[in-house]
């Protein structure tokens, strides 16, 4: 058993990743909205714990035009016949019928249970009105709402948030560790190997929500920029003899990579949309 | 012994004292107080049939959501009863008086408590321990829809012998009441190989599954009578903080140890101190060292009880956790006075 990485991280592990996340996302991409690190503080004069990651990855304000079906049809119906009709509706679709502004907050907090990232948000209406967990499922892709209404408690559920103790709204992490494993094996070693498992490796990318919607999920290509540290950890794996600092550091290369990877199916799970070129080399 | 300790575990309730909040009383007179007994494992949206009934004719019109608070703060309902009294009433108080409301929900503050949310906050921790246990969740996976059913009824009614015998028929088996043979005669080897897994030597767990809850208040914690109450959850940190449990035999890991991995700075002497003089040796030694030096400067409370610190971490596990098998850590401690700088005091 020893030796095969099981797809977790640890606390610091997770702020390493975290903080490249950050600088590769503003090198890369500096016209979005930044992806910023929060340094946890607690409230006044609680002390801190001290086995607890100390922050976590924010993104807010983001803001997505939500199709809002059947209220515009009767919205239509009531603009023909009613001049009175509610102002406040109309004034957050502006210039397109039919739909209505979200803005969304995204938190990535570590999880000590798991020993993985979680993805938390948040919504409002522009008037500062919270979204519920039908609003915020009816955001999301097709296929995410498909799995949120099949598993309706297990899949996005209202969390409380560890850090701000108020209700958000959670992806559950139970899964992470497993896809993250299959992910940074490396595809080539293991079809030399095992053929067996390289098809699990295919049918985790069918089954990870909306990769076709955005081209998220590393491509074959992406995976070969990546290719060197996925290499590394199957040689950490099968050569246990070599120098164990050789090990450590191509170990933190790997996990500096963790959370960009993750994101890369966590994001457009719940309809958030990562661009490319920030799996480009850096160098 | 072990075996009363879970079903002491299991019966212990709370009694409450609840008055229907001002705002919602539209009777004349307002309708009389209720007293419940609301077991500790339990959470509180659960007692609503017993409550809506009394409180129901002095209602106002509109849809139900309970709540409770204490002393104005909003009760958090996916804590369980027993952990939101132990720390939230400093200085125990029976019958527990809360006031119970049916509308104005404060979804800011509280998840929404809808359906089956209670469930479902009780299984997705339950397997959320097994994680921290196992590495896997394969216990509760594997566990039939109707076999989950039965279990929650289980947890609601308080029927410890019913949940052990569906936690003996799981594959791999889970509960406790194949562990507390050992007391009993029976070869620990059978009691061990009925929790064994592949990911964990031993069918031993990994981690042990803790929550803490921490509370700091700004007088003598031998005078807590009219402390002040927690006005905000903002003024209490609370953290899941699985603990490593220690893979070499004979090393056994009590609850101080456990609190000086999560709050090393509510011992009054630094641990690194022992740490480096006996840096060499065995780590029994090293843990009993600072259990002569270091005193815990907090009250701690599991399941009621103010346990000796140097009971070992297992036991806790295995006896004083809820029937998710988190071991909930209740702990409040006195403000350390800062050191003022100079004539700051003026």
């Amino acid at each position: 058993m020893a030796g095969i990485w099981d797809g977790t991280l640890t606390a610091a592990e997770f702020e390493a990743a975290a903080l490249h996340l950050v600088e590769v996302w503003k090198s890369q991409c500096p016209q979005l909205p930044a992806w910023t690190w929060h340094v946890y503080e607690p409230p006044l004069k609680s002390p801190v714990l001290a086995s607890s990651a100390v922050g976590y990855l924010v993104l807010q304000d983001v803001h997505i035009l939500s199709e809002q079906k059947v209220v515009a049809e009767v919205e239509d119906i009531h603009e023909v016949d009613d001049e009175s009709q509610d102002i406040a509706t109309l004034e957050m679709s502006p210039g397109l019928p039919g739909y209505e502004e979200h803005v969304y907050s995204y938190h990535v907090i570590y999880n000590e249970s798991y020993r993985v990232p979680m993805i938390f948000l948040q919504g409002h209406f522009l008037d500062g009105t919270p979204l519920q967990w039908h609003h915020v499922c009816h955001d999301l892709p097709l296929d995410s709402q498909q799995i949120s209404h099949e598993s309706r408690w297990t899949f996005l559920t209202q969390e409380e948030h560890p850090f701000l103790h108020r209700p958000w709204f959670a992806l559950h992490p139970c899964g992470t560790s497993s896809i993250m494993s299959l992910v940074f094996a490396s595809p080539l070693s293991n079809a030399a190997k095992d053929s067996s498992n390289d098809n699990r490796i295919q049918d985790t990318r069918n089954f990870l929500p909306s990769s076709d919607q955005v081209n998220i999920l590393p491509s074959p290509n992406q995976v070969s920029v990546l290719q060197p540290p996925y290499n590394e950890i199957s040689a950490l794996s099968s050569k246990p003899q070599k120098s164990s600092r050789y090990q450590e550091k191509h170990r933190i290369d790997l996990m500096k990579q963790y959370i960009l990877t993750w994101l890369s199916f966590a994001c457009p799970t719940v309809g958030l949309t990562i661009p490319s070129c920030v799996f480009k080399p850096t160098n | 012994m072990t075996v009363q300790a879970r079903r002491h575990v299991w019966m212990g309730a709370i009694p409450l004292h609840l008055h229907l909040h001002s705002s919602e009383v539209t009777s004349l007179p307002a309708p009389p107080p209720f007293l419940i007994l609301a077991p500790r494992n339990g959470y509180l949206p659960l007692l609503v049939d017993a409550i809506r009934p009394h409180f129901n004719s002095a209602l106002p019109p509109g849809s139900d959501t309970i709540w409770f608070d204490y002393q104005g703060l909003p009760l958090k309902w996916n804590i369980p009863t027993g952990v939101l009294f132990d720390l939230l009433c400093a200085e125990p108080e029976r019958p527990w008086n809360l006031t119970v409301h049916f509308r104005s929900y404060p979804a800011g503050v509280l998840s929404l408590c809808e359906d089956e949310a209670v469930k479902w906050n009780f299984i997705n921790a339950l397997k959320e321990a097994f994680y921290v246990m196992y590495g896997n969740t394969k216990s509760i996976m594997n566990m039939s829809q109707s076999d989950q059913v039965e279990l929650w009824h289980c947890v609601m009614k308080g029927d410890l012998e019913g949940y052990d015998r569906l936690a003996a028929r799981v594959k791999p088996a889970f509960g406790f009441g194949a562990n507390v043979g050992r007391g009993f005669g029976h070869p620990p080897s059978v009691a061990e190989t009925a929790i064994t897994n592949p990911v964990t030597r031993a069918g031993k767990p990994g981690r042990i599954p803790m929550r803490m809850y921490l509370r700091m208040v700004d007088q003598d914690l031998n005078d807590l009578f009219d402390v002040r109450p927690v006005s905000s959850w903002d003024d209490v940190v609370y953290v899941t903080c699985p603990i490593d449990v220690p893979k070499r035999q004979g090393t056994t890991l009590t609850l101080r140890d456990a609190l000086m991995k999560v709050v090393p700075h509510l011992f009054s002497s630094s641990p690194t101190i022992s740490n480096e003089v006996t840096s060499e040796a065995p780590s029994v030694m090293r843990a009993s060292s600072n259990a002569v030096h270091n005193e815990f400067n907090g009250i701690v409370r599991v399941q009621g009880i103010e346990p000796s610190l140097d009971l070992p971490l297992d036991w806790v596990a295995r006896n004083l956790c809820g029937p998710e098998h988190f071991v909930h850590l209740s702990v409040i401690c006195t403000l350390v006075a800062p050191s003022l700088p100079p004539g700051a005091a003026d």
